[in-house]
């Protein structure tokens, strides 16, 4: 076989790919005159690849899209990438105390367990608080911009990827709580290292963002697979998570949290604990659903 | 008012009658301009004329030499047709007088 037929074989099969992204009805009818034209593999490919685009760029006509982007998908991504943020450089102190200086001596300082039984759970909480906020948002980007996913998709992650490199304007610094634990000369020696700076922050936006999110946003697609009462149910769930997602970057609630403001006012909670209410209702919701088709099936 | 390109479609479809589908409505297009006439363009200008409601459009039968893959069948409508004639009729009048011939 000539090395041209195995690469018009391939981009035959490359055009096949691609019109999975067309609807079923119009790949068979794309894919079937490609077939009888007898078009070459590298036309195909850009015929589809043409028409894909089309239909994409298609979905972006009016305002609902924009809407959408600009009012969830845009501030959303940017709350969610400073908690990734802050998680990361809070978690790389406590990881580099611990690791960088290791020593097998301290397995039997019990200062050392009462600080790690004080420390690991805040740790802890705030990745797992971290990842509910990103699988929330990722389903409510994922239920409201469903013809459009790849498009808010794109855009969410590349929002999260941009403030986690180059941060947001200091311009925000009096309403939202920046990342400032670099700023702190005594954390200087954990920032000094690549891994902590640059390396770690990126995992921990990797599975605790962008892997939650790509699910949340998969899941919120399907939303109208539950029934209208479950629908109701889980959107004031995921508004509840994000409330408190808002909340948690709001600098005025923040110093009213840590009870540092300097006026007599009444302390406001810490709703953090709500921030898993979002996934609980989604897997309280999906497993309801299945017992009911359990029980319906026998 | 109808585009250029639109109107290409339907009256490429009009000619070929209970025979007009995506490939077939592409050729005859491509044989009247001497240009490559893209599949997007195709599909997405049949789509808005469908929604004009100046086509119909339907999945037909699939034949061997497509692959086993079924045809999206084109039939113009009334509609159609004077939204055509109408494109027609203007060209026609605004040429008046007009040659293009090549000397």
């Amino acid at each position: 076989m000539s090395p041209v037929t195995v690469l018009d074989a391939l981009l035959r099969r490359m055009a096949d790919r691609a019109s999975l992204m067309l609807d079923s009805a119009e790949r068979d009818a794309v894919c079937g005159d490609l077939e009888e034209s007898r078009e070459s593999g590298s036309r195909m490919l850009r015929e589809v690849l043409g028409l894909v685009v089309r239909r994409r760029a298609a979905c972006l006509r009016g305002w609902h899209p924009w809407l959408t982007l600009v009012s969830l998908t845009v501030p959303l991504s940017v709350l969610v990438a400073l908690v990734s943020r802050r998680t990361a450089d809070g978690t790389a102190i406590y990881l580099w105390l611990y690791v960088n200086n290791w020593n097998w001596a301290l397995i039997h300082n019990q200062g050392f367990w009462r600080e790690l039984a004080q420390c690991a759970p805040g740790v802890l909480l705030s990745c797992l608080a971290l990842a509910c906020w990103s699988w929330t948002t990722g389903f409510l980007v994922g239920c409201f911009a469903r013809r459009i996913l790849w498009f808010s998709g794109a855009v969410f992650f590349v929002i999260v990827l941009a403030v986690g490199v180059f941060g947001i304007p200091r311009f925000f610094d009096h309403i939202l709580v920046l990342p400032r634990a670099r700023d702190f000369r005594s954390n200087s020696a954990v920032f000094l290292a690549t891994f902590y700076r640059q390396l770690f922050p990126q995992c921990v936006q990797l599975f605790l963002v962008v892997l939650p999110a790509w699910k949340g946003m998969i899941q919120g697609s399907r939303m109208d697979r539950f029934a209208r009462t479950a629908q109701v149910f889980l959107l004031i769930a995921a508004a509840t998570a994000v409330g408190t997602l808002v909340s948690t970057n709001l600098l005025w609630w923040q110093m009213r949290v840590w009870d540092i403001w300097p006026l007599r006012q009444p302390r406001l909670p810490s709703m953090m604990p709500l921030a898993i209410a979002g996934p609980a209702a989604y897997l309280l919701t999906s497993f309801v659903r299945r017992a009911r088709r359990l029980a319906t099936q026998t | 008012m109808l585009g250029e390109f639109e109107y290409l479609l339907i009256t490429a479809a009009a000619r070929l009658g209970e025979e007009a589908y995506g490939a077939a409505i592409r050729r005859e297009i491509e044989d009247a301009t001497r240009h490559r006439c893209s599949i997007g363009a195709l599909y997405t200008t049949l789509d808005r004329l469908e929604t004009k409601g100046l086509v119909k459009t339907w999945m037909g039968e699939a034949t061997a030499q497509r692959g086993g893959r079924a045809k999206r069948m084109v039939r113009v409508t009334g509609k159609g047709v004077q939204a055509a004639t109408s494109f027609y009729r203007a060209v026609t009048r605004v040429s008046r007088d007009v040659s293009w011939d090549m000397k």
